[in-house]
């Protein structure tokens, strides 16, 4: 086509400025209502359930526990969510236990949110237990994953909320879509009841079991970055207070994992355990989340931990 | 970035908007200064080292446009300076794109099997190389005015063609970037520009990215390709490339009109070409003319020059001579396609596309030259259907060598096509049903006006084999927002697994 046929001559209607802007702004708008509706679906009391997304299943639970006074309080990322066992730990030290920890992402973007409102509504713990995967324990970066965005949603206002979402645009569409998609999945197709794993979570006092099968060989393909270890002494600078003591591990990792070496160097004298390598078949998630057999082992070696650290107190309290 | 990505629609897109609308009230050095800015970080968020490649390239060669005017009137020394500037930018070119799959070739082909580091292809390289070699050229002959430095880089770097075209022409570009105009916000082309990259958006997202897996699937199993599961492959590309490109030029187009830059149409149903002849001026419509001002005209003209040298007539009787033919119309006009093959690309598979385009080009001549008129075969040629349908196949076959990635490959295909590997109409029904979306997309394409039809870009729109011209015409209404705008939230539906664009390889 010759550029002579470019219609510089065809009429244009007359069409007012106010019409285009109208225009302009009806097409933009639609799509950004779109996005918006992922709102008031993510703050709908059924959207947990209907994500299908196993660390948002009980999002509330953190910060439903009032005067249960629990002696151990586990807090951390999913790693510990799915990794200790609060009636492992309770057995073995005699000590009333109870799990806080949320998926990394929401300790991430929430903040601590959830450790904050259980102190405030309880009494000071003997210990806090704080455990994080290798890389959680880096500040390097900060991971916008459905669970952080949906909690940010849910636990602050609009206006709190807002600016997170705006600061990262691509993250926020991303999670739009998602959580569209899934409350779409669940007209189409309700979701499945968690009655039985509600059931366990409540009397495993907080640990989340996985639906998963035990792995068979690694594929970890989390970046390792160095611990940062300024944030690591900061936590403990911010929550021993009033008696209680803070203890912070670094999760597990399977033995054949590529990043063993690097997280293991990279931990020590950094947090107050030395990383556990396991065979890969105690791990049902990612590398990072254990399965029932892998979170007794881990919650035993924690529970042997506290006891050590105890004795070591008790001792330099006679001394 | 890519057009089609969040990072480029969330963030890039409304902060360059943002930018322009706020500096359009100080001006044009204002204006020009950021959008030539923001072209470059669009260039540096693929790779940052790279930017150092485009500014080294649009200094040289603003320095020998510089020089190139000043020494318009010393002949012999400006025809110095731009062959060395043409070298240099070709000579970067090879290198970047030829240098080391030449040498791979050599290797495999000798055997010597020694371990050669390869280089990453610059996006866009033979876009930007192109653009300034053609400026640089028509400012020796004097039919382009030399620029400012910010008004040059803005023309070489401008976003919405930096990586993948249209080939501007500094004619059309520069005079758009002079002193004088209104550089602030145009309602009516930020609502037309939104609109055109709407749909541009919509044919990437929705259509050629729903081809794609059933085009790469049947390319990247050649061996074992039945009939059924070639034809199902080739025509799947077919709709991919088309709705690819379509695509991405709607959305060029676009978004320089969102800044009120018109750019030239670079596709114009080519689909619906009823020649091979018509098919290139409707394909990749700024590369066709490029190649028709830098390489046909001058082997064409040279070719007359030979003929005149020798005593022969260049006349159009001349033409229907064979020894007129062969050197007035054959020879430059495959030797324009087989560069052209080249230019998409190093392997043979895409010299072999060239020629046979030129081979293609050649034929439609012969035919328009010395037919018969008002023969049967010439009056059966002529109708819709088998004149669309002929350049279609005529098309296919080549898009085979173009998609392929050895000659090898493409050779397997063909012979699948025609059920070399046996006919396996039983695969069919084990395809799902997306796999025959082209069923759909190929009336449509036939039947329905084009984008810059719909949107009143042409002053005709033309008929077309279906004859349906009735759809109706864009306008900046309630109706039009809403539909694009239901368009949109489809395209974000989908957009999650952001993919590249075909033409970002070359």
């Amino acid at each position: 086509m010759s550029d002579e046929s470019r219609a510089e001559n065809s009429p244009r209607p007359a069409t007012g400025r106010l019409r285009l802007q109208a225009y302009v702004l009806l097409l933009l708008l639609i799509p950004a209502l779109f996005l918006a509706a992922s709102i008031p679906i993510v703050r709908s009391g059924s959207f947990p359930l209907e994500s299908g997304d196993p660390f948002l299943w009980n999002p509330d639970y953190a910060f439903s526990l009032n005067h249960v006074d629990c002696d151990v309080v586990i807090y951390g990322d999913s790693t510990a969510l799915t990794g200790l066992d609060p009636t492992v730990v309770a057995r073995s030290t005699g000590w009333k236990t109870c799990n806080i920890a949320q998926a990394r992402s929401v300790v991430e973007i929430l903040g601590r949110l959830a450790l904050d409102t259980y102190l405030r509504n309880n009494a000071p713990p003997k210990y806090i237990v704080m455990q994080f995967a290798p890389e959680t324990l880096s500040r390097s970066n900060t991971v916008f994953w459905p669970e952080g965005i949906t909690l940010l949603l849910r636990k602050k206002s609009l206006l709190e909320a807002l600016p997170t979402l705006i600061r990262h645009p691509v993250e926020a569409y991303h999670f739009s879509i998602w959580a569209i998609k899934a409350k779409v999945a669940a007209v189409m197709k309700p979701p499945t009841d968690f009655a039985a794993t509600e059931a366990s979570f409540q009397a495993r006092g907080g640990l989340l079991i996985l639906p998963k099968a035990a792995e068979t060989h690694c594929y970890n393909d989390f970046p390792y970055a160095q611990p940062t270890v300024e944030w690591v002494r900061g936590l403990k600078e911010q929550y021993a207070h009033n008696g209680t003591r803070v203890v912070i591990n670094v999760s597990p990792l399977p033995s054949c994992s590529p990043i063993a070496g690097p997280a293991a160097a990279g931990s020590r004298n950094v947090t107050d355990n030395s990383l556990s390598l396991y065979p890969i078949g105690l791990f049902c998630d990612l590398d990072r989340h254990l399965t029932p057999e892998g979170a007794e082992r881990a919650s035993l070696e924690l529970a042997a931990q506290l006891v050590a650290a105890d004795k070591a107190m008790a001792g330099i309290q006679r001394q | 970035m890519l057009f089609n990505s969040p990072e480029f629609l969330f963030c890039y897109l409304p902060i360059v908007l943002l930018g322009y609308a706020v500096l359009g009230k100080f001006g044009r050095t204002a204006v020009v200064s950021w959008l030539a800015c923001a072209s470059l970080a669009f260039y540096a968020y693929w790779r940052p080292e790279f930017v150092l490649l485009l500014a080294g390239s649009i200094a040289v060669n603003y320095a020998c446009s510089r020089l190139i005017w000043r020494l318009r009137e010393r002949s012999r020394a400006q025809v110095v300076v731009l062959t060395l500037a043409i070298t240099a930018n070709l000579a970067t070119l090879a290198f970047f794109k030829y240098l080391f799959p030449l040498i791979h070739f050599i290797d495999d082909t000798l055997g010597l099997h020694a371990s050669f580091t390869n280089v990453i292809l610059p996006l866009g390289i033979s876009f930007f190389t192109f653009t300034q070699i053609a400026y640089l050229v028509d400012l020796s002959q004097e039919t382009a005015e030399p620029q400012d430095l910010s008004g040059y880089v803005l023309f070489v770097t401008f976003f919405p063609h930096l990586i993948a075209g249209p080939i501007l022409h500094h004619r059309e570009i520069m005079p758009q970037f002079a002193p004088g105009r209104d550089f602030r916000i145009q309602w009516r082309d930020l609502a037309l520009g939104s609109s055109w990259f709407a749909l541009g958006l919509g044919k990437k997202v929705l259509l050629a990215d729903r081809f794609a897996p059933y085009a790469d699937a049947a390319f990247a199993h050649t061996g074992s390709l039945t009939m059924a599961g070639a034809w199902v492959g080739v025509l799947n590309y077919a709709l991919q490339l088309y709705f690819d490109f379509s695509g991405y030029s709607d959305m060029a187009i676009g978004l320089a009109r969102m800044f009120s830059i018109e750019f030239p149409f670079n596709f114009d149903s080519p689909y619906k070409a009823t020649s091979i002849i018509d098919f290139w001026s409707r394909w990749h419509m700024t590369l066709t003319r490029y190649l028709t001002l830098y390489l046909y005209n001058p082997f064409a003209m040279g070719a007359n020059r030979r003929r005149a040298a020798r005593g022969k007539s260049n006349s159009r009787k001349a033409q229907r001579t064979a020894g007129g033919f062969a050197s007035l119309v054959a020879f430059p006009t495959i030797t324009t396609m087989f560069l052209a093959g080249i230019w998409h690309g190093a392997g043979l598979q895409f010299i072999i596309f060239g020629v046979l385009h030129g081979s293609y080009l050649t034929v439609n001549h012969a035919w328009r030259i010395f037919r018969r008129e008002g023969s049967i075969l010439a009056r059966v040629i002529a109708l819709p259907v088998v004149c669309v349908g002929l350049t279609f196949s005529a098309v296919l076959m080549a898009q085979v060598f173009f998609r392929s990635a050895s000659t090898h490959d493409a050779l397997q295909v063909l012979a699948g096509l025609s059920g070399g590997h046996g006919v396996g109409l039983d695969e069919l029904s084990m395809l799902p049903p997306h796999a025959f979306l082209f069923l759909l997309a190929l009336p449509v394409i036939w039947g329905f006006p084009n984008t810059q039809e719909m949107l009143g870009q042409v002053s005709t729109v033309r008929a077309n084999i279906f004859g349906s011209r009735a759809l109706a015409m864009w306008r900046p209404n309630w109706a039009w927002a809403c539909s694009l705008g239901g368009l949109l939230v489809a395209v974000l539906w989908y957009m999650t697994d952001t993919s590249s664009f075909l033409y970002f390889q070359f």
